[in-house]
């Protein structure tokens, strides 16, 4: 008799944790991060502002239906955004969604007349100190992808071999630069993994 | 049977216990993203300004900027802010697409303001949409704003866009925040280093790659800086060495910043090697240009610093790099608030910082350096002139430059 009442009790914490854990798993809000608390940080294309350098600001176009930065034809753009992480945190993964229809092709300038017939995202820090000079050894590449397809397809791009991942505010601060050539690419955002 | 009963009885007791708890401490948080953190589309540059507290346009143009909200943030209340005496109305979509999808987009939220209406007297015309329960996937969605503003009809009327401000709620026992929200202990600076502190005992350990312990390393980044107030220095080492109540500063790199359009649109460049941002050659216009500024609720600014070079010598015009911290009250929108208005000056090829304490900040208006993101914006503004590659004798030898790399703001939590 004691041993049914025990087995008994036993079947009843087993029971109720069962039904407990069932009844706690809508309580995992949705869309958590997988590798802890707000980690993986989303970068929109709509964060991104041309760089001036090679587009006046004049050649991009925002998709408002898609969400995503291309240019006008046959021509090429320099893009780029802040990145605000967690002093202290290390970065994991760099992910970048881009769409590409431009075959690798150099010789190709009607298409693509820069050099850049794939869409480049690299995820960028520079130091702050008075040491400028070479300029060079201040500026890290902390990660850095391309498009792989070019069939018109929206697809994610990763690198996980981050060079120097720890981030430290302050003395340096992060952004990305994207590179966009011709009309037929895109570029519809960054996302990055980070652990605290 | 009675077993089962029992056992629902104690599940949904423990279910209920623990929901609670998750909720009891969920708190509203706002985030207020001002006109200066808008973009246009490329086209019609001349035909928009962006002032930073609001922008306007000449034709019908669309802006767009990012919405980064913890995951799994519930937004409760979104509330456009516009003036609006025209007969056009301004309209502006919340929306999301699916990361690394060509799905198309999910409109979440439509605004529109109300037209003919006026506000220029009650202040801000409001259009919100409030009770709302939108849970936040930050790790598979990109969230952006879509604003579409028309050119005024009328003669005399406006059509501005200010800013929008959303309200939201975050579980504090199950996720930790980013910078928008009162939640800093991971922004509470270097945690590895604190961490390693402990470790042994006290005694900082050395990073094997150049034998210098993490404290050096700081003291010897600090020994390279430029900073004149000796106050500023010291806030800068705490921290970085994270004494407590000294949030991370926000470091708010060149490419956070966005052109103002008109004719101003392309006198920028941000340095697509290095970052940071610079004017156009000598003899065109400096650049100027405009960032949102988020910080937690409750902050107090410490100090506001800039990294810049400024290598022309003040002899000759456009010498300086001017700098603007303001703030609106998104209820009385007149006047503005000028927080900080400073400019660098002397001449050096090197990296330097400026800084403005928070009693200067203070003696502007009491108590303004305290962030209060439910009922103000807040942004900055930047003036780089104009760099020279070749200055007149006897300079012929050297090159000058004026660069804006960083805006920080070190700040404290109460």
């Amino acid at each position: 008799m004691l041993i049914h009442n025990i087995v008994r009790t036993w079947r009843t914490i087993v029971a109720c944790g069962i039904f407990a854990a069932v009844l706690l798993v809508p309580a995992a809000p949705v869309g958590a991060g997988q590798d802890g608390f707000t980690s993986p940080l989303i970068i929109p294309a709509a964060e991104f502002e041309a760089s001036g350098v090679e587009s006046l600001g004049t050649l991009d176009r925002f998709s408002t239906t898609y969400g995503y930065v291309s240019v006008v034809s046959d021509d090429y753009t320099c893009l780029m955004a802040p990145v605000y992480l967690p002093s202290g945190s290390t970065i994991t993964k760099f992910e970048a969604a881009v769409n590409d229809l431009v075959v690798e092709n150099p010789g190709s300038p009607a298409t693509c007349p820069h050099f850049y017939p794939d869409v480049e995202v690299e995820l960028m820090s520079t130091h702050m100190d008075d040491n400028i000079y070479p300029q060079d050894t201040h500026v890290v590449t902390h990660a850095s992808v391309t498009s792989t397809q070019d069939n018109g397809q929206t697809h994610i791009v990763t690198d996980t071999t981050i060079s120097e991942p720890f981030v430290n505010n302050l003395q340096q601060v992060y952004w990305v630069r994207v590179y966009v050539c011709g009309q037929f690419e895109g570029f519809q955002g960054v996302r990055i993994h980070y652990e605290e | 049977m009675k077993t089962r009963n029992h056992c629902l009885l104690a599940a949904v007791s423990i279910a209920v216990v623990l929901l609670s708890c998750a909720t009891l401490e969920a708190a509203t948080q706002s985030l207020m993203i001002p006109a200066a953190s808008f973009s246009a589309d490329g086209t019609d540059q001349y035909e928009y300004y962006n002032y930073g507290d609001f922008l306007e346009t000449n034709v019908t143009l669309h802006f767009h900027a990012g919405v980064k909200l913890p995951n799994a943030a519930r937004i409760t209340n979104v509330d456009m802010m516009t003036l609006d005496d025209d007969s056009g109305t301004i309209t502006m979509y919340l929306k999301r697409t699916k990361f690394g999808f060509d799905t198309g987009h999910e409109t979440l939220l439509t605004f529109t303001s109300p037209g003919n209406i006026g506000c220029t007297t009650q202040g801000l015309c409001h259009d919100m949409e409030g009770s709302l329960d939108i849970k936040v996937d930050a790790s598979n969605f990109n969230y952006w704003f879509d604003l579409v503003v028309p050119d005024d009809t009328g003669s005399g009327t406006d059509l501005r866009f200010y800013a929008v401000r959303i309200m939201y709620e975050v579980d504090d026992l199950i996720f930790a925040d980013t910078f928008e929200s009162t939640f800093t202990d991971m922004w509470d600076s270097d945690s590895a280093a604190k961490a390693a502190t402990v470790d042994d005992g006290g005694a900082a350990s050395a990073d094997p790659a150049d034998g210098l312990t993490t404290d050096e390393r700081y003291e010897e980044f600090l020994s390279h800086l430029y900073v004149e107030d000796p106050l500023a220095h010291e806030a800068l080492e705490k921290a970085l060495k994270g004494v407590e109540g000294y949030g991370s500063p926000l470091v708010i790199p060149g490419p956070a910043f966005r052109s103002p359009g008109y004719t101003e649109f392309d006198d920028y460049y941000f340095s697509e090697s290095y970052g940071f941002i610079y004017g156009r050659p000598a003899g065109e216009d400096g650049a100027v240009m405009t960032a949102g500024l988020n910080l937690p609720n409750g902050a107090e600014i410490a100090f506001f610093m800039a990294f810049y070079v400024d290598s022309r010598r003040d002899a000759y015009i456009d010498g300086n790099i001017r700098f603007w911290l303001e703030r609106m009250d998104a209820a009385d929108i007149i006047p503005t608030l000028t927080m900080v208005y400073t400019q660098t000056s002397g001449v050096d090829d090197d990296i330097r910082a400026l800084s403005v304490n928070q009693s200067t900040m203070e003696a502007v208006e009491p108590g303004c350096t305290t962030i209060n993101n439910d009922q103000y914006t807040y942004w900055l503004t930047i003036d780089v002139g104009p760099y020279d590659l070749s200055p007149p004798d006897p300079y012929a030898d050297e090159e000058w430059w004026h660069k804006v790399y960083s805006i920080v703001i070190l700040y404290t939590m109460p």
